[in-house]
């Protein structure tokens, strides 16, 4: 692989990070572990080439390359069913969800990177789940502002984000104002339905985004 | 009030498009799933399933579109419905059904036949749509192209391609023709709507006009069919095109353009926007249709809102109801209005939980 673009990025100690996950009460544990668990087995499987990044063409978020071979069985889509675990859909655990995504540069985590921060995740619930939309809204903080992965990025969250969450959330996923300079056309790009659900049918992307989320707990 | 008259399980995966045939009491749907069903209009039989079309597309069918039946042909015979499908996998493929109107309305089953596929684009079809006679296809793609094709609108056996027009600065979300004349529009996520018209002396088409105002991705818009009322107000010799377009800005716009009865060599359309229809959606509008029966629109997005606007005097629009929910909390792709076998009017739409809702308004 070439240089990465950013060489030398600022790394947050894993420890001092916003978790619900080490925090868990006696009480509560078996109820966490049990969804852990099922997160778990939402996560995509591990690698199993390594792909050169730099060949995608991105950001137009879908390489021209033909797909030849229908999706792989592993990325069907798994939503959390309605269940008593929903109550837990808050901030933090949008943050839990999307904070160990791997950077598709470095050997680190979207949330030690601060590419993505409690702060900046905001979850609006409507009254009545069974028919009214929620939102989930999040700014994520690209490590350098001309950093052509931001797309990618954006992309590997709203794929986590959609195959766990119910169907009534909608999310939107912007870049943080001042901290990129095609924040408008990155914005546009992520939060275009039909051009994500396109680039999700991109067998090489969906290589690299596999990698990303391998590392999700 | 709206009222939901079926519900159909149509795909395990999203359903983007729904087209219903002009005669023929037939429903077409385009599925994530790769495939796509028809369904017959008839509240008797219960809406069955008729046909199944797979095996042809790579990736998602984005969008599909029934040929008009051809003008003045008494004989069904000569006119059997035909179907475009447009994929992500940036291919056109066309349907026909070998057998006459009554056998395909009393069979439980129809056999729908391939047979073309079209190629050219460089990457995902986003729309297919036919001209008012069945003799030219459009189709639009995020390779940022409109392709005009030529046909036989008879046979179906030759698609040649007319024209390429790259006007837009992006990907091509939408493409449709005049109910009842040559004047093609697309919109674009470019946040703006193109119109094409073909030159009369060198029979060239070309971009005769822009329709500039919405502020984010225009997802999907349709002509006026005034058909009808033109025909009882001849007196007129102006005939007024009006189109609708709905954005990811959550507004829906009325354009409009006054043409003398004879169109003027090369003349540049100039439209003007009409009105901004009152807001209800509070999230994306992906579609619209346009009532030729009664005149209303009806929109629908990521919101999971129907809501139908019904025009008053002086241009001015105002909400004749909203349906809330109408696919759960799933978002809606599309919408059209259809006639059912019993000539009643109806709402089809297609939401992103694969199901096919049929809607009296």
């Amino acid at each position: 692989m070439s240089d990465p673009i950013n060489a030398n990025p600022t790394i947050i100690d894993v420890s001092a990070l916003p978790t619900r996950i080490s925090a868990s009460s006696d009480k509560s544990k078996s109820r966490h572990d049990e969804l852990f668990e099922r997160v778990l087995s939402l996560s995509l499987a591990p690698k199993k080439h390594s792909l050169n990044i730099d060949n995608l063409t991105l950001p137009d978020l879908v390489s021209d390359i033909e797909m030849e071979s229908p999706t792989e069985d592993e990325l069907s889509d798994a939503i959390v069913e309605e269940s008593e675990d929903e109550d837990l859909i808050d901030e933090q655990e949008i943050f839990d969800l999307i904070s160990t995504i791997s950077d598709p540069e470095h050997p680190l985590t979207l949330a030690q990177l601060a590419v993505v921060n409690l702060e900046d995740i905001k979850v609006t619930h409507g009254v009545n789940k069974k028919t009214d939309i929620s939102e989930v809204l999040i700014k994520i903080t690209p490590t350098i502002t001309h950093c052509s992965l931001a797309t990618l990025i954006g992309l590997g969250i709203r794929v986590r984000l959609e195959r766990c969450l119910p169907p009534r959330f909608r999310i939107r996923i912007f870049i943080k104002e001042g901290t990129h300079q095609s924040e408008n056309q990155v914005n546009k790009q992520l939060n275009d339905k039909e051009r994500v659900a396109a680039a999700c049918e991109n067998s090489q992307l969906l290589t690299v985004i596999s990698q990303m989320l391998s590392t999700c707990k | 009030m709206v009222s939901l008259i079926k519900s159909i399980k149509a795909h395990s995966d999203k359903a983007w498009s729904v087209s219903a045939h002009k005669t023929v009491p037939l429903l077409a749907t385009a599925s994530t799933d790769k495939t796509s069903k028809i369904y017959k209009l008839s509240v008797k039989q219960n809406f069955p399933q008729v046909a199944q079309l797979e095996d042809t597309h790579k990736r998602s069918v984005r969008a599909v579109s029934f040929k008009p039946p051809l003008p003045g042909v008494e004989s069904n015979f000569l006119d059997l419905p035909a179907l475009a499908s447009g994929s992500f996998d940036s291919t056109i493929s066309i349907w026909g059904i070998d057998e006459p109107e009554t056998e395909i309305l009393s069979s439980p089953r129809n056999e729908w036949n391939l047979m073309a596929i079209i190629e050219g684009h460089e990457n995902e079809i986003k729309a297919v749509g036919w001209n008012h006679n069945g003799s030219l296809l459009a189709s639009c793609s995020r390779d940022k192209t409109v392709w005009i094709w030529e046909t036989d609108p008879e046979t179906l056996e030759e698609f040649e391609c007319i024209s390429v027009l790259n006007d837009h600065q992006h990907d091509i979300k939408h493409v449709v023709w005049h109910p009842h004349q040559n004047l093609l529009a697309s919109s674009s996520y470019d946040d703006t709507i193109r119109l094409y018209k073909q030159d009369l002396d060198d029979d060239d088409w070309s971009c005769v006009g822009v329709l500039n105002g919405h502020e984010g991705t225009v997802w999907c818009s349709q002509f006026e069919d005034n058909h009808r009322h033109q025909e009882s107000n001849e007196s007129s010799n102006r005939s007024k095109i009006r189109l609708v377009s709905v954005s990811d800005d959550m507004t829906a716009r009325i354009w409009s353009k006054y043409i003398p009865s004879s169109i003027k060599h090369k003349s540049e359309m100039v439209w003007e926007q009409e009105s901004i229809l009152p807001p209800v959606h509070q999230y994306p509008i992906y579609s619209v249709a346009w009532s030729a029966q009664s005149g209303k629109i009806a929109t629908v997005g990521s919101d999971g809102k129907i809501v139908i606007y019904i025009e008053g005097d002086d241009n001015s629009w105002s909400i004749d109801s909203v349906k809330e929910s109408a696919h759960g909390v799933h978002e809606i792709n599309s919408i059209i209005w259809a006639l059912l076998d019993d000539q009643s009017e109806v709402l089809v739409t297609a939401g992103d939980d694969g199901c096919v809702n049929i809607w009296k308004p």
